[in-house]
């Protein structure tokens, strides 16, 4: 690798790193999920209650658990399973997302 | 197209969908939904620089084909055709100019095929703040783009060495 590209490479990381430290630092913890089918709003939920609850889609189901003001989807009938393998969220503007099922679950 | 070629993109085609399966083992969830690593650029890579164009196209739409019928859907078909087309654009385009080193084609290849991802993913959701995962991903193409870039440096060394 030339000296050049070495040099355009870290500063794209170190902006990128950058980000990722401001992020971490500033996140805080979010108190309302909101689920999106196909870009519309489905359903919000307030993350003090624990609780599942299943979202039917046209193309299948997704559960949704709350525990802990944390949300994670155990269970989904999608092909690729991303969404259930996705680690639990609970800070401001995190998200899951099924594409399969065009789902998108977010923390505001 | 001589035998040797065939017997060349029959083997690349086979080591990429093989990489394609090892992903999807280690996906990694705690970052980001379902992203790939994309180590299956190292094939397109070193087609690229063995061969053509085309052939590395050729290759790249094979692997993404045959994988979306053994292994996924058609969203994660759709997903990951959107990261191969554009980084497949991007490696092509970058090393005509010949002004590139193979290492940073393949970062620049790592890089346009997560945007590639993330960008398809917003269409299919429409929520286009997916791209919130950018630096993360950023960070994740430079690293896997490095490291399969020296493999696939490499690799191209030996081959053209030993033909
Ligand atoms: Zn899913």
């Amino acid at each position: 690798m030339k000296k050049k590209e070495m040099i355009f490479f870290l500063i794209i990381l170190v902006l990128a790193g950058a980000f990722c430290i401001f992020h971490f630092i500033t996140q805080t913890p979010s108190a309302v999920v909101s689920v999106s089918i196909d870009g519309t709003e489905y359903k919000q939920f307030d993350l003090s209650k624990d609780q599942y609850y299943t979202i039917q889609t046209p193309q299948g189901y997704n559960i949704l658990q709350i525990q802990n003001h944390t949300v994670t989807v155990t269970e989904a009938d999608c092909p690729d399973q991303i969404c259930v393998q996705q680690k639990s969220i609970q800070n401001k503007g995190e998200l899951i997302v099924c594409l399969p099922h065009k789902v998108v679950i977010e923390l505001k | 197209m001589n035998s040797k070629k065939i017997a060349y993109c029959g083997l690349l085609t086979t080591v990429a969908l093989l990489l394609s399966y090892v992903e999807r083992m280690i996906a990694i969830p705690m970052i980001v939904p379902g992203m790939k690593l994309g180590l299956a650029n190292i094939t397109v890579l070193i087609a690229l620089y063995l061969f053509d164009n085309k052939t590395a196209f050729c290759i790249s739409i094979l692997r993404i084909l045959i994988s979306g019928i053994l292994f996924t859907g058609f969203a994660s078909f759709l997903y990951s055709a959107a990261g191969a087309l554009l980084s497949f654009i991007i490696m092509s385009f970058c090393k005509k100019r010949n002004v590139f080193s193979v290492i940073a084609i393949s970062i620049l290849g790592g890089i346009s095929h997560n945007i590639g991802q993330i960008f398809i993913a917003c269409i299919v959701v429409e929520n286009i703040k997916l791209f919130y995962y950018m630096p993360f991903l950023m960070i994740l193409g430079i690293a896997t783009g490095f490291i399969t870039g020296a493999i696939g440096n490499k690799t191209i060394h030996y081959i053209k060495h030993y033909n």
